[in-house]
């Protein structure tokens, strides 16, 4: 029985003695007074007072034992107490050791409220503070305040990026909406960004290196072409084709890696927009195009077009590159004999085009990564073994610097169809695809 | 009357192909390897338009587009800056210092020059107009 029981059991017995004493010695005092009631069956008034002193020992013995469990309850409660208060002590000492654990931490580390105050800052970031000039319960400076109560509007984590005393710190910022404030973790990113500055100055250095002597060989072998210097017959000037291709394509490779390092270096695009039909850029890409589908054995079809001319404010060079790059994919992951349609739908204020080929289609788990610089799928990388990884990258920055949209549905081994989306003055990229042209490749 | 052409540019190799490329369309060239020596044959040849490159000895493209801007004899002779050096910034910096046009080498096809020279004298001539 559990003491619990126990103590019921003692308390119920308690109750029936003490009913059981009251019982006798009224009993034993009606009959001591009053003398027996005539006929009366009850015991006499001394058996009565016997009886009541019996059962007030049975009490007293039965309150002793009550008292006993109680003893041994209290004991194991102070005991359990003991613990319980040891333990408490215990996880104190952790809590308050892992509540310096940000403090301690070598990376700098604050949380930031929606005002822009500053709630708490470690160790690490009071240089930081330092340079800002603020202490904690202060607000950050404007542009780092302005830049935190955007990303905590958003509610998505995001980073920001800020100079202290020649270092670059990067801060991961996640927001913490419910309780209307932010977390900032920040790394010392000054290393890292000096390597890629490097890395991207070589870049840009090798290839303007590079260009000039490839202007060279393409300006000469122009020349040659254009039988400036006598007659050519049909295999040399096969071979000046061949020289001349492979010249435009290294120039391309440099360009494209020009453009990645600037991109890496934070240049933006600088777009030097001017008043240009898109539907002749478009043209003019497809048309540069054909031989290379010519020999690729695909043909290229641009029905149903839409309209003789559609005046945009658009970068001409860039969108001529950025549609080169979609073109020169849809050849290249073709199938042999096969073709590709481009389309386009004219909505006024803007412009969808669909490159759609039937070609080795993307692999469904590497879609997501397509436009990542450098990416290759799979069946590109056995089908084109020398290709960039560089093409779909820069077409979707150039194509959303323009306001526009750029993206594909896909099917291994079917097809891939590619939509760009550009608005006609550059900014209202919230338009929708009219997705009819959007069927499944093959379908 | 045949078109004047200053060619400057510090790559013989370039320099000899746009030249030849000029000549066979009938113009009328002086070749110059540097930014000094171009500066000195422009003064004495008055040319037509120039075609200038930018990274060379001695004087670059953009100090030549200076000197020539402060000439009042010469300012107003157009000219192209023909460089593989493409960054945006370098871009706008020629165009502020004057250039009509800035094509990079490699994106340009030889055959084009022709075209290209005559499109900017025509705008040229009808602004004077």
């Amino acid at each position: 029985m559990t003491k619990r029981g126990k103590r019921q059991l003692m308390r119920t017995v308690l109750l029936i003695l003490g009913s059981l004493t009251l019982l006798f010695v009224v009993a034993g005092a009606s009959q001591l007074f009053a003398g027996p009631a005539p006929n009366s069956c009850l015991p006499n008034s001394i058996f009565l007072l016997a009886g009541s002193f019996v059962v007030l020992l049975l009490i007293i013995f039965f309150c002793q034992y009550h008292l006993s469990i109680d003893d041994e309850s209290l004991s194991e409660l102070m005991e359990t107490n003991e613990i319980l208060e040891r333990k408490l002590e215990q996880s104190e000492k952790e809590k308050q050791s892992f509540a310096t654990l940000p403090l301690e931490d070598p990376s700098p580390v604050l949380r930031i409220d929606k005002q822009g105050k500053i709630l708490f800052a470690n160790n690490a970031s009071l240089s930081l503070l330092w340079n800002w000039k603020k202490y904690i319960g202060e607000e950050v400076p404007k542009h780092i305040k302005e830049k935190i109560i955007h990303i905590l509007e958003k509610g998505k984590n995001d980073e920001i990026e800020t100079k202290v005393r020649g270092r670059i710190l990067s801060f991961k910022v996640t927001p913490i909406v419910d309780e209307g404030y932010l977390n900032l973790y920040g790394r010392d990113v000054t290393k890292e960004k000096e390597v890629d500055e490097m890395k991207s100055e070589f870049v840009s250095l090798a290839s303007h290196q590079l260009r000039t002597p490839l202007t060279g060989i393409q300006w000469y072998a122009q020349l040659l072409a254009k039988k400036k210097t006598g007659d050519l017959n049909k295999t040399q000037e096969g071979f000046i084709d061949e020289i001349l291709g492979n010249v435009k394509r290294m120039v391309k490779l440099v360009e494209d890696l020009l453009n990645v390092s600037k991109m890496e270096r934070g240049e933006k695009f600088v777009l030097n927009r001017q008043e240009t039909d898109i539907l002749s850029i478009v043209r003019e890409v497809i048309s540069n195009h054909r031989r290379e589908a010519e020999k690729n054995n695909v043909t290229i079809t641009t029905s149903p077009w839409c309209g003789e001319s559609c005046l945009f404010r658009v970068d001409k060079e860039k969108i001529v590159q950025a549609f080169d790059n979609i073109i020169d994919n849809a050849i290249i992951y073709s199938q042999d004999g096969g073709k590709i349609e481009i389309l386009c739908h004219n909505k006024n204020d803007s412009i969808d085009f669909f490159i759609k080929d039937y070609g080795i289609g993307i692999p469904q788990k590497q879609q997501v990564l397509v436009f990542d610089r450098f990416y290759r799928a799979d069946n590109a990388k056995q089908k084109h073994p020398s290709g960039t990884g560089l093409g779909l990258y820069l077409a979707k920055a150039i194509i959303e610097k323009h306001g526009g949209k750029i993206g594909f549905i896909s099917d291994e081994g079917k097809g891939t169809t590619f939509y760009v989306f550009l608005p006609k003055d550059g900014k209202n990229n919230k338009a929708k695809i009219k997705t009819g042209f959007l069927k499944k490749p093959g379908s | 009357m045949s078109i004047k052409v200053a060619i400057v540019e510090d790559d013989k190799s370039l320099l000899d192909a746009i030249a030849f490329e000029l000549e066979e369309q009938g113009y009328e060239v002086t070749k110059d390897v540097d930014g000094e020596s171009g500066v000195e044959t422009i003064k004495n040849t008055k040319p037509d338009i120039i075609l200038l490159d930018i990274i060379m000895p001695r004087m670059d493209g953009f100090e030549v587009l200076e000197t020539l801007k402060k000439n009042e004899a010469l300012q107003d002779i157009p000219v192209i800056i023909l460089s593989n050096l493409g960054h945006d910034a370098d871009v706008k910096k020629g165009i502020e210092l004057g250039a009509k046009a800035y094509f990079i080498k490699a994106s340009i096809d030889i055959e084009e020059m022709d075209d290209k020279i005559k499109e900017i004298l025509e705008k040229n001539d009808s602004k004077k107009e």
